[in-house]
């Protein structure tokens, strides 16, 4: 199963972006994406799942970096 | 062993023992590409024998920091799959505005599909962000060539091009809510 991923960042200066991962993220776990790490804040499902994807929305806020 | 499709670490942390839990990633560079597409959702539900076509008209380039796959307004005529690394989108706002970064991508997305549909200049400029970016290209007039010996890869790729330029536009409808800068 993978997992598309849209995230938006608690940050108006961070675009936010849309990734893969293949295990679901969950609410306060952390994510290392390029240099940044970030702390998942809010998980929605966008779409219902669909030929072996999920469709996922996160809410991250930056823990380190940038 | 934790494999997955992208290259980032992923850690987990566990308040009570106050440690974090790292998940180690396999690092996309390190995927076989017929094992990427078979995560790349413009490739979903193509049999392992299409995805073997496919596989057959991708090649690999390395991007390094500052590298630009695309410049808005240039001709375009490929496609790429970022294997691993990260690439940031970006569009001018005006000629004498400086340029907005509407989103980073990751492993498993795609750039350069709207050209692909229509034909058209480059809608926006990408860069490499991380080193190493790894990236799949593909000639666009492979992929038409590719499509008229197979019209079932034709029909189901558009289909999935479609699913991702909706995606995209969720995203940025959702990026430009304000209800993200509201506490959680």
């Amino acid at each position: 199963m993978t997992y598309k991923i849209s995230y938006v960042v608690l940050d108006k200066d961070h675009p936010g972006g849309i990734i893969n991962l293949e295990s679901p993220p969950s609410r306060g776990e952390l994510l290392v994406i390029g240099n940044v790490t970030y702390e998942v804040r809010e998980v929605i499902e966008l779409m219902p799942p669909q030929g072996g994807f999920h469709y996922l929305h996160l809410t991250c806020e930056i823990v380190e970096g940038e | 062993m934790y494999l997955g499709i992208e290259s980032y670490k992923k850690k987990s942390y566990n308040a009570r023992r106050k440690t974090f839990l790292v998940l180690i990633i396999t690092p996309g560079a390190l995927m076989k590409t017929l094992e990427l597409l078979r995560r790349v959702e413009l490739f979903k539900n193509l049999t392992e024998k299409e995805l073997a076509q496919v596989e057959n008209i991708c090649v690999e380039e390395q991007l390094q920091e500052g590298d630009f796959f695309s410049i808005e307004g240039e001709s375009g005529k490929t496609l790429c799959i970022i294997k691993d690394g990260l690439m940031e989108v970006e569009i001018t706002t005006g000629e004498r505005m400086p340029s907005k970064v509407l989103l980073h991508l990751g492993v498993g997305q795609v750039l350069g599909e709207m050209s692909l549909v229509d034909r058209g200049t480059r809608s926006a400029t990408a860069r490499a962000i991380k080193i190493p970016t790894n990236i799949l290209v593909i000639q666009h007039n492979n992929f038409h060539k590719l499509c008229e010996s197979n019209y079932r890869i034709g029909y189901v790729v558009m289909q999935n091009v479609a699913a991702d330029l909706s995606f995209k536009l969720r995203h940025r409808s959702l990026s430009m809510q304000g209800r993200y800068n509201d506490d959680l």
